[in-house]
């Protein structure tokens, strides 16, 4: 009995006084889960809509477009999305530093041009780091979040413990309607939570391994490597000073492809200077494999393949920042899964606020009744004359008078 | 008896209010941050320098003071050339040191970003000292160097 109300002071300990700051976490990466869904959804112009059912065109032909509609900007980067939504070519202009074109990728036709931040990029920054700034290598609001997943873990555990047998949840769900908020909310809590399980784990794993990763950023140790950048002495020179010309942009593509061709491109990066890479980076096809889990690394003066990234070649280090994200983020399986990702976020933020409620209710009725509750039973289900009250489903932290 | 297990009840409840409200006030922070991010502070850009055919306007990223990276310490700059003159370099570098440096052969503090505004991770001591300048050193396509420099505050600003 002591063992086990020990588990329940823990559960509580570690759910309840950051309930709201994590379910405001929660709640904001639901969002995020669908944040490109709902882009399309509330922009028009985001969508790539393809009624002749065009084949992508190259991504050469996405920065032609963005160019003649910014013709004085340079191109950065380029980035594609999934299939429905518009293909992103990053510029920089004088004003503009930071510009945003988006592309339809069938009819290279530009679509919008954006300086601001986008919805997508607000609340990933808002899950991830609650827009704390970036000092160098960390933020206060990485770490505050990624550590979120270790009390999730624990309370997980904690409350498989507290509720014994929850298995029978699995096939005898209980669910008491009209009984009042405190019962349907305590029946609801450990539902919820006995059904989401799986999800509890893979969110609060790949949590703990943000968190990993932000203390390996933070102390420099390195994820991945990338090549070192190019020997000063082996870019060309020009003998009358004239500015050299790198490869383009889809000759690097190409060249990549040729490399590995089922690479399937979704962020370009041009040189950022002139001893640096054409950076070529994608999906392999590879279900739990992240977007941009290989790579090419291209030398833009005469073409020659660098360094590549490939995941069957990684160690166990390299692998997981490219495992983590698809389920973390549920992207595996694109909209199928993502749509169950945010119906499970859903569900898990409703954890925090239901226990809230147990808790609070616990608490404020005993005060009101100056602790002439009964002592807690050690039983599961409700029994007895308390049958219809829920007064026992949850060990009481009190004594009874 | 009951009146202990009272105060322990209440003193842990209270606890768990201070850390609720705590974690609830927390979340006043992103609202803070994006009301920052929209209304930076500005910084004020060094004095725009000459070297040879170029011109150069640094200016730091924060007031504070150099922080660490890898086996050394970093000050972020960004850098504004004057009009398609970023074309015509091949590769700069800024570094905070009281002598001139060599150009370097690794990539510490080189220069990067778009020809419309460079960024860089000057290489800097733990402490900027009176003796410390922003060295700013640039080789062209030619492969001729050219050099500058900018007294700095122990802010590196």
């Amino acid at each position: 009995m002591k063992t086990q109300r020990l588990w329940f002071l823990v559960h509580g300990w570690v759910s309840l006084p950051v309930w709201i700051l994590f379910c405001f976490v929660c709640i904001t990466g639901t969002i995020a889960s669908v944040s490109h869904e709902i882009t399309w959804l509330a922009n028009p112009q985001a969508r790539a809509s393809n009624p002749e059912g065009l084949p992508a065109q190259p991504p050469s032909a996405w920065i032609s477009a963005a160019q003649n509609a910014l013709p004085e900007a340079q191109v950065t980067g380029v980035m594609r999305l999934d299939d429905y939504l518009v293909s992103v070519v990053l510029m920089a202009s004088k004003d503009a530093p930071n510009t945003l074109v988006y592309v339809n990728p069938y009819t290279a036709r530009v679509q919008e041009i954006n300086h601001g931040l986008t919805f997508i990029g607000f609340m990933r920054s808002l899950h991830g780091w609650l827009l704390f700034p970036w000092q160098a290598s960390y933020s206060i609001g990485y770490y505050l979040v990624s550590a979120l997943s270790l009390l999730l873990l624990t309370s997980l555990v904690t409350g498989l413990v507290v509720h014994k047998k929850f298995w029978r949840s699995f096939h005898t769900p209980v669910l008491r309607r009209g009984q009042g908020l405190r019962i349907l909310s305590g029946d609801w809590h450990r539902l919820a939570g006995v059904w989401s399980i799986w999800f509890i784990v893979i969110i609060s794993a790949t949590g703990v391994w943000y968190l990993a990763k932000a203390v390996m950023w933070h102390n420099d140790i390195p994820l991945e490597s990338p090549p070192a950048p190019l020997v000063l002495s082996s870019l060309p020179v020009s003998a009358d000073g004239t500015p050299l010309r790198m490869i383009s942009v889809q000759q690097a593509v190409d060249i990549a492809l040729q490399k590995m061709p089922a690479l399937a491109p979704s962020w370009i990066a041009a040189p950022e200077h002139n001893r640096d890479y054409y950076r070529i980076l994608g999906g392999n096809g590879a279900m739990f494999y992240d977007a941009y889990s290989s790579a090419v690394f291209i030398n833009p003066w005469d073409g020659t393949i660098v360094s590549t990234q490939d995941p069957s070649l990684m160690g166990i280090v390299q692998r997981l920042p490219h495992l983590a994200d698809p389920l973390h983020y549920g992207t595996f399986g694109g909209l199928a899964s993502k749509l169950v990702w945010c119906f499970s976020g859903l569900v898990l933020s409703s954890l925090s606020i239901s226990g809230f409620i147990v808790w609070y209710q616990r608490i404020f009725r005993r005060q009101r009744k100056k602790y002439q509750i009964p002592y807690y039973t050690g039983k599961t289900r409700p029994t007895g004359r308390n049958a219809n009250s829920g007064e026992t489903d949850w060990p009481i932290a009190g004594k009874q008078p | 008896m009951k009146d202990r297990a009272k105060t322990a009840g209440s003193s842990s409840t209270r606890l768990k209010r201070i850390l609720y409200t705590a974690s609830g006030l927390l979340l006043l922070a992103p609202v803070y941050f994006t009301w920052s991010g929209l209304n930076p502070t500005p910084i004020q850009p060094l004095a725009q320098q000459a070297l040879g055919p170029f011109t150069a306007t640094p200016t730091p990223m924060d007031e504070l003071p150099p922080y660490p990276q890898g086996n050394g310490f970093r000050k972020d700059y960004s850098v504004v050339f004057c009009d398609d003159c970023t074309q015509h370099i091949r590769v700069a570098h800024l570094a905070i040191q009281p002598n001139a440096p060599t150009l370097p052969e690794n990539e510490d503090g080189i220069l990067h970003g778009s020809r419309y505004l460079q960024h860089v991770h000057a290489t800097a001591p733990a402490q900027v000292v009176s003796e410390d300048r922003l060295w700013l050193t640039i080789q062209d396509w030619k492969g001729q160097v050219w050099q500058t420099s900018w007294p700095v505050s122990s802010a590196g600003d």
